[in-house]
C-alpha cells in the first residue's frame, strides 16, 4: 500500500508542478515551446534504443509457444493459426494478439470448491483490458484534429462516431467513458485482488494513474471548463511546423493536461509501457514453427565438451574384455 | 526429494491462495521437507566439469559459494542478456496482470505466491533492474530492484527448480513470456556458482560417462540385453543374434534406456513364473 501511496503523491507532484508552470510565463515558455521536442526526441530515441536492443539480440532457438496441432502429415490435421508453419500464419496470429488480445481471451480461473479445483473462463481482464486499449488508441486518434488542417475526414468520422449517442454539449465521446471504465476496472483489480496487490511495483499503479490523469484533465476541459479551441489548435499546428507560437498564458487544466501527457510520453519506453513495441518481438508468437521442416543454426552455437568413444573404451577396457566385448584397442 | 511426511488428501487440497502479510522482497525462503531436491553430488559436478564441487545441502546455512560468486552472477547474466532474446526481452516488458498467475500448478497446488509465473520471474527481474537498467540503480526497491544477496540465490534455487518447463503460463501471457526461458537462464547461473540438483546432474553425468542415464556398465548392458534375447527365444523360439559394440555395422540401433530399466526392475519378475519352471 506504501507505494500506491508514493504513486499518488508523485501523481500530485506532477499536478503542483503544473500548478506553477500556469503561473509562470517564462514556464509556460518552456512547456510549450521547448519541451513538446524533447519528449517527442526522447520518445523516438528511446523506444529505438530499445527494439534495436532486443532485435539485435539473437534468438537462438525456435522457441514459438504452440497452442494447437503442428503442421506434419497430411491426413493429421493441423491448427495453421495456434502453431503457424509459415509466415502466414505468424502474422494472422500476432494480428489477432494485437488487435484482439487472443492469449488473454483464453484466461481461466482456478478455485478450489468440494475439495477439487475448479477451472472456469474468466473474460473480464480480457474485455477490460480490450476496452482500455482500443479506447486509448481512438482517443489518440481523434488528438490528430489538433495536428491536421483541414482535419483528416477519417479522423471527423471517428469523432462523428464515438460521440454519436450525442449526450450532452459538447457530445459525449463513448471512447473517454470506455477508457474511464477500463481504468477503474484496471485499477480495482490492481488494489483489491491481494495476489495482484502481492505482486504490484510503484509503475504498475504510476502508470494507470497518470493515464487516468491525462483522461480526466482532457475530459474536464471538454465538458467542464472548456478550453479556448481555437487557441489550442494554434498552438498544437505550430508545433507541427516547427514554429511554436507561445500563448500568453494557458489554462490551469491545459497545464495538467500537458504536464501528464509528455511525463507519459517521455516515461513510455523506458518503463513496463514499453510492452507495446515488445509484443511485436516475442519470440513465443512472432516465430514460425517449422523446427522439423527447416534447419534452424544457432549463431553463436557454443562448443560442447564431448566424451569420446576412445576415452570410454579407456575407461571400461578390461570390463569390456572380461565379458568378451569387442575393444578397438588391446 | 528431502523426505517429508507423507500428507493427507485433506490436507493437500487445503491451500491457501492468499499471499503472506509480509511482502515478497522481504520474506525468506523456508526450505520445507519434502518440497525440494537434493543437490548434486561433488563426483557428478567434476565429472562434467562444471565449476565448485563440493559437499553442501540447500537446507546447510552456508552454502560454500565462490568468493566472487557475486561477480559470477551477474556477468553471466550480461552474457546471456546479450545471448538469448527471450530473456532480455522478457526481463523487460511484463506488466503483472497476473494473467498467468493461477495457470501454474506448482501455484494451484502450493498457493505459494512466489510459484506464481509472475513472481517467479520477478525474483530474476528484481536483480536485472538492480544491476541492468537505470531506474533500478538509480531508485531501487521503488524501481521493484533489489540487491542479489545470498537469501535471493537461496530462493533463486529453491522456486527456479520448481518449474517444469511446461510453458503453460507463456499460453495464457499476453506477450508470451515463458517462464521455462526465464527458470532456465535462472538454473544456468546457479550452475555456474555450483547450486544444482541431483536428479539433474546425476543422470547427466551418468550419460556422459557410460552413455546411459542409470550409470550402467559395458557387463550390465550386455547381460541385460542377452536376457531379453533369452526371453524372446522362449516365447518365440527364435534366437536373435545381438552384436554389440560391432565395428564397421550396418544398421545402429541403440534401445532406449528405459528398456534396461524395465528390463532390470519390471521384466523379469514378470517373466520368472514359466510353466516349464513351475514348482
Amino acid at each position: 500500500m506504501m507505494i500506491l501511496l508514493i504513486s499518488v503523491i508523485t501523481i500530485f507532484i506532477i499536478i503542483l508542478l503544473a500548478l506553477g508552470i500556469a503561473m509562470s510565463p517564462a514556464m509556460v515558455f518552456i512547456l510549450t515551446g521547448i519541451i513538446p521536442y524533447v519528449v517527442f526526441v526522447i520518445l523516438l530515441a528511446g523506444f529505438a534504443h530499445r527494439i534495436i536492443t532486443w532485435g539485435r539480440t539473437p534468438v537462438p532457438f525456435r522457441i514459438p509457444t504452440t497452442c494447437g496441432q503442428e503442421k506434419s502429415l497430411p491426413w493429421i490435421k493441423a491448427n495453421p493459426v495456434e502453431n503457424p508453419a509459415g509466415a502466414l500464419g505468424v502474422i494472422a496470429r500476432m494480428v489477432q494478439e494485437i488487435f484482439l488480445f487472443r492469449s488473454l481471451f483464453r484466461n481461466t480461473d482456478v478455485k478450489i470448491i468440494g475439495g477439487r479445483p475448479v477451472y472456469d473462463g474468466a473474460k473480464w481482464l480480457w474485455f477490460f483490458g480490450l476496452l482500455f486499449h482500443v479506447s486509448l488508441l481512438i482517443i489518440v486518434l481523434r488528438h490528430l484534429r489538433f495536428f491536421t488542417e483541414p482535419v483528416i475526414p477519417c479522423v471527423g468520422m471517428l469523432s462523428a462516431l464515438d460521440g454519436f449517442l450525442e449526450i450532452g454539449v459538447p457530445a459525449l465521446y463513448l471512447s473517454d467513458v470506455a477508457l474511464l471504465a477500463g481504468f477503474t476496472f484496471l485499477f480495482l483489480r490492481r488494489v483489491i485482488i491481494p495476489q495482484l496487490r502481492y505482486i504490484s511495483l510503484f509503475t504498475d499503479y504510476f502508470a494507470l494513474l497518470l493515464i487516468a490523469g491525462v483522461a480526466v484533465t482532457g475530459l474536464l476541459m471538454r465538458h467542464f471548463f472548456p478550453a479556448d479551441l481555437n487557441a489550442l489548435k494554434t498552438l498544437t499546428m505550430s508545433w507541427i511546423t516547427f514554429a511554436p507560437v507561445v500563448p500568453e498564458g494557458i489554462g490551469v487544466l491545459f497545464s495538467m493536461h500537458l504536464c501528464f501527457v509528455f511525463f507519459l510520453i517521455a516515461w513510455l519506453p523506458f518503463s513496463k509501457l514499453a510492452h507495446a513495441g515488445g509484443i511485436f518481438m516475442s519470440p513465443m508468437r512472432n516465430m514460425a514453427n517449422n523446427n522439423r521442416s527447416l534447419r534452424h543454426v544457432n549463431p553463436w552455437n557454443a562448443p560442447v565438451k564431448v566424451h569420446t568413444y576412445a576415452e570410454y573404451e579407456d575407461e571400461f577396457r578390461d570390463k569390456m574384455k572380461a565379458v568378451g566385448l569387442p575393444v578397438e584397442k588391446e | 526429494m528431502s523426505f517429508a511426511k507423507i500428507p493427507k488428501p485433506d490436507d493437500l487440497i487445503n491451500i491457501a491462495y492468499a499471499p503472506p502479510a509480509s511482502e515478497w522482497m522481504k520474506t525468506p525462503v523456508d526450505f520445507r521437507p519434502g518440497t525440494w531436491s537434493y543437490s548434486a553430488a561433488g563426483k557428478n559436478l567434476a565429472s562434467l566439469d562444471l565449476p565448485n564441487p563440493r559437499a553442501w545441502q540447500p537446507t546447510d546455512e552456508d552454502w560454500k559459494l565462490p568468493e566472487n560468486w557475486k561477480e559470477i552472477i551477474i556477468e553471466g547474466m550480461r552474457d546471456r542478456l546479450g545471448k538469448y532474446r527471450s530473456f532480455r526481452l522478457f526481463m523487460d516488458i511484463c506488466v503483472r496482470c497476473g494473467a498467468c498467475a493461477d495457470k501454474c500448478h506448482f501455484y494451484i497446488g502450493s498457493g505459494d505466491p512466489k510459484n506464481m509465473p509472475v513472481l517467479r520471474a520477478e525474483l530474476l527481474r528484481s536483480v536485472y533492474r538492480r544491476y541492468f537498467t537505470t531506474s533500478g540503480k538509480r531508485f531501487g526497491k521503488l524501481a521493484g530492484a533489489r540487491d542479489l544477496t545470498v537469501d535471493v540465490l537461496k530462493e533463486w534455487f529453491y522456486y527456479f527448480y520448481q518449474c517444469t518447463e511446461c510453458r503453460r503460463c507463456s499460453v495464457f501471457c499476453p506477450y508470451g513470456i515463458d517462464q521455462a526461458e526465464i527458470t532456465m537462464m535462472g538454473r544456468e547461473l546457479l550452475n555456474l556458482v555450483g547450486c544444482n540438483i541431483n536428479w539433474v546432474l546425476e543422470p547427466a553425468a551418468n550419460c556422459f560417462r557410460t552413455g546411459n542415464h542409470l550409470g550402467i556398465q559395458p557387463g550390465g548392458i550386455k547381460d541385460m540385453l542377452e536376457f531379453m534375447t533369452d526371453d524372446i527365444e522362449d516365447r518365440t523360439g527364435v534366437r536373435v543374434d545381438v552384436p554389440l559394440n560391432k565395428k564397421g555395422a550396418d544398421i545402429l540401433f541403440v534401445t532406449p534406456s528405459a528398456d534396461y530399466f524395465v528390463g532390470r526392475r519390471q521384466f523379469r519378475p514378470l517373466c520368472v513364473p514359466r510353466h516349464d519352471q513351475a514348482p
